[in-house]
């Protein structure tokens, strides 16, 4: 049965032109084209590029989602066993465009998709998560060996092989973590690492420590005694039922909830979705996570300007970076569109 | 301290009208072992066996225990759980290998573990590989979670200790002796380790002879105790960060310091340290380990594990810093648990300089479990969003934790992370 590839080249490396030709649209050949000559050598005997298609830099740059969509149908329809987009080495458009092509059959068609490109295209870091992405250097003349790369790694993912990491495979590290086999068990491997560094001789730590952003807290802009404050949580407080279903752990998103008219929260009128506590006491009174009792108090005594009448909650277990930046910042925008001068975050 | 284990292979096991060993194939009388485990607190107990390679999942898994049992009169198996508290850690203790006992819990408990006895989530445990023998308790009318939970933990130690006692008689298949004291230590690297555990209230802890530990302040202890059974677990709250009493039984990091103590280490002793919850108590705690390691033990370097979740990284971190403060060089062993959407760069919540030699245990990653044939144990357990149950006999995807043992935090995987 032979291996059906279908290929995707710019306007340039499609033999259509430059500049000039990167407002053109899609054109399919049901042959290999340019450096998809190199590719059909590579793949061998036993596959063909039964399609390659063309298409102008600018033309799906201007529109990536509905041009990337309308691309993966005609892929979709010689129903390939692997696809492959580019080397894009430097170019910007092309390699951004590939990204996206590969991402797209990924996910539809759940076949190889395989592209490659220079460390500096942007294509790389918008894609690295989602794709396998092989290193190429800056220009066109290595394109053999880098075609070649491309084949051979296709069929690796094509035979379910399991792929290694990113230095002896040549691709770009994605980001993610997953656990493999070691001949030394840990403790061996953690009293091998703890004799090197006693013996100033060279160790590689296995877990990288974290860059932080040290972000000094902002000065407050009014007398308190004016402020707007609002009540934040990652205590998983949530209306009883919890109607938005966040998750008890690692979500990616907050809500506000409505404290207007309220002096204080009432056992049974909410409920707890975070597995890292015992919520027996907030449950009775969930005040003592979200303190509105205590806000009130203040807010009447002319302490605080306004206690704001939605507090945002979210859930803080084993939430990723990425998706507390997230949440971070929708929080920061909405407080600024409501007019918030001050936050009180309060966890467990 | 000098210890003996005494190991006796179990290759098969069947139940019978008595319990005895007859060659490798374990003989057990389950009425018998009924008696043994009886408590106001169950309104009954099954015992069933599961076998590596089977089409079986074990559900709601509680502690797994390996069968044990102290061959002196008057020593404790278990002490303060089972026996009366007495030290152990020296005599001769008989173990069972290839062989383990293992709660299934009938109350719904929020982070709920399994153990797969084929397929792919079953290189994910090592308790895939041991013959298993369940206990399934139901818990008796109006008892409250917490006592089921007691008389649980309680009942495997119990059934651990009447299964090891079977093989008192035997020859063993191979033995092994721990003991401190050896001639060839001069000039060898000091190396102590901190043993952080993680107790944070009753049933979501560890024991030490029997006794809480949320509070304690930390202690030199022997590592042959650990290996004797004055540790044991008794977490079932947070289930996915506490390894099982079984591998306090055969804790991997003491294990690979005797192996190395003499050869290229001088092993000099093991701190037990609790994570405590308040900061204050969390730098009470990392400093006084640190002067146990310094002022009484002399160390030149310290390996550092740890056990529960995220805060008690942050000991660790405090642990390390204090540690080179006094020039004890450090080594970490860490699970990279605060990825469940497998990003690499996200695992440790400290961010010391001193932190700069790592080893990672193993990490986050979603397992596909398939659909098995047989189920011991009849409760659901939470999915991957917690929201939901998942269906025993079906097909799920949960996180590596979920097993019992996925994510060892002492050492119990041969796991490495790949950052890809």
């Amino acid at each position: 049965m032979t291996i059906k590839v279908v290929h995707y080249l710019n306007q340039f490396f499609g033999q259509y032109g430059g500049e000039t030709a990167a407002s053109m649209g899609i054109e399919v050949r049901e042959e290999p084209v340019g450096p998809g000559l190199l590719l059909q050598q590579a793949c061998g005997g036993d596959a063909a590029v039964v399609a390659t298609i063309i298409c102008g830099d600018n033309h799906i740059a201007e529109r990536l989602d509905a041009v990337t969509a309308e691309i993966a149908d005609i892929i979709a329809k010689y129903q390939p066993d692997v696809f492959f987009a580019g080397p894009a080495y430097e170019a910007g458009r092309y390699g951004v465009a590939c990204g996206s092509l590969c991402r797209a059959v990924q996910q539809r068609l759940g076949i190889p998709a395989v592209t490659a490109m220079h460390e500096e295209n942007p294509g790389v870091e918008i894609y690295k998560k989602d794709l396998f992405i092989l290193k190429t250097g800056s220009n066109a003349r290595t394109m053999r060996q880098d075609v070649e790369r491309m084949a051979a790694f296709a069929r690796k993912l094509l035979s379910g092989e399991e792929i290694g990491g990113p230095a002896a495979e040549g691709y770009y590290e994605r980001g993610l973590i997953r656990n493999i086999p070691s001949p030394r068990r840990s403790t061996e491997r953690l009293v091998d690492m703890l004799l090197d560094k006693i013996n100033g001789r060279p160790f590689a730590t296995e877990v990288r420590l974290p860059a932080h952003d040290d972000v000094p807290p902002a000065p407050l802009a009014k007398n308190l005694s004016e402020a707007t404050v609002v009540l934040v949580t990652d205590g998983g407080l949530y209306p009883a039922g919890n109607p938005d279903k966040m998750p008890s752990s690692n979500p990616d998103r907050f809500h506000a909830y409505s404290i207007e008219g309220r002096d204080d929260l009432h056992e049974g009128d909410w409920t707890i979705c975070h597995n890292g506590y015992d919520s027996t006491f907030i449950l009775k009174d969930p005040d003592r996570l979200v303190p509105v009792d205590a806000m009130r108090e203040l807010e009447q005594a002319g302490v605080i300007g306004r206690l704001h009448g939605a507090y945002l909650g979210t859930t803080g277990l084993i939430t990723t970076i990425a998706n507390s930046r997230k949440i971070g910042r929708g929080m920061a925008e909405y407080i600024k569109e409501h007019n918030i001068d001050a936050a009180v975050l309060t966890s467990t | 301290m000098h210890l003996q284990k005494r190991y006796v292979d179990i290759e098969a096991a069947v139940f019978d009208s008595k319990t005895f060993l007859d060659g490798h194939t374990l003989h057990i009388d389950r009425e018998e072992l009924k008696e043994v485990v009886a408590d106001a607190r169950f309104a009954r107990v099954e015992f069933e066996l599961a076998f590596p390679g089977e089409d079986c999942r074990l559900m709601n898994v509680g502690d797994i225990v390996q069968p044990v049992c102290k061959l002196e009169t008057g020593a404790s198996t278990f002490p303060g759980t089972v026996d009366a508290i007495a030290s152990v850690g020296t005599g001769e203790t008989v173990a069972l290998r290839g062989f383990a006992v293992a709660e299934i819990l009938e109350v719904d408990l929020p982070l709920g573990t399994f153990v797969d006895m084929t397929g792919p989530a079953a290189p994910h445990t090592q308790f895939s590989k041991t013959i298993n023998l369940t206990i399934d308790a139901f818990p008796a009318k109006d008892v409250h979670k917490n006592d089921y939970i007691a008389a649980l933990n309680l009942a495997s130690k119990k059934a651990a200790k009447y299964l090891g006692q079977a093989a008192q008689a035997c020859a063993p298949d191979a033995t092994e002796t721990f003991t401190l004291e050896r001639d060839n230590l001069a000039g060898l690297p000091r190396v102590v380790y901190i043993f952080q555990i993680f107790s944070h209230a009753p049933y979501t802890d560890t024991t030490y002879y029997g006794g809480d530990c949320a509070k304690m302040m930390p202690l030199l202890i022997h590592p042959n105790e650990v290996l004797d059974g004055a540790l044991c677990n008794r977490d079932y709250f947070q289930m996915t960060n506490a390894d099982p009493t079984y591998l306090y039984q055969n804790q991997p990091m003491i294990l690979e310091l005797y192996r190395r103590h003499g050869v290229d280490i001088n092993f000099c002793g093991v701190i037990l340290s609790n994570s405590p919850h308040e900061l204050a108590d969390k730098r009470r705690n990392a400093m006084l380990a640190a002067d146990l390691a310094h002022y009484h033990l002399r160390a030149d370097a310290a390996v550092l594990t740890k056990e529960g979740g995220g805060h008690p990284q942050i000991d660790l971190g405090m642990l390390c810093d204090n540690c080179e403060n006094y020039g004890i060089r450090t080594a970490i062993l860490i699970s990279e648990f605060l990825s469940p959407d497998n990003a690499a760069d996200e695992s440790v919540l400290f961010t010391t300089k001193n932190a700069n030699a790592i080893v990672s245990s193993s990490c986050l990653q979603k397992l596909v479990c398939p659909p098995v044939r047989r189920v011991i144990g009849s409760t659901a357990v939470p999915d991957l969003t917690n929201l939901g149950k998942v269906d025993a006999y079906g097909g799920f995807t949960l996180l590596n934790h979920k097993t019992r043992g996925g994510t060892s935090q002492q050492g119990g995987t041969m796991y490495t992370s790949l950052k890809y």
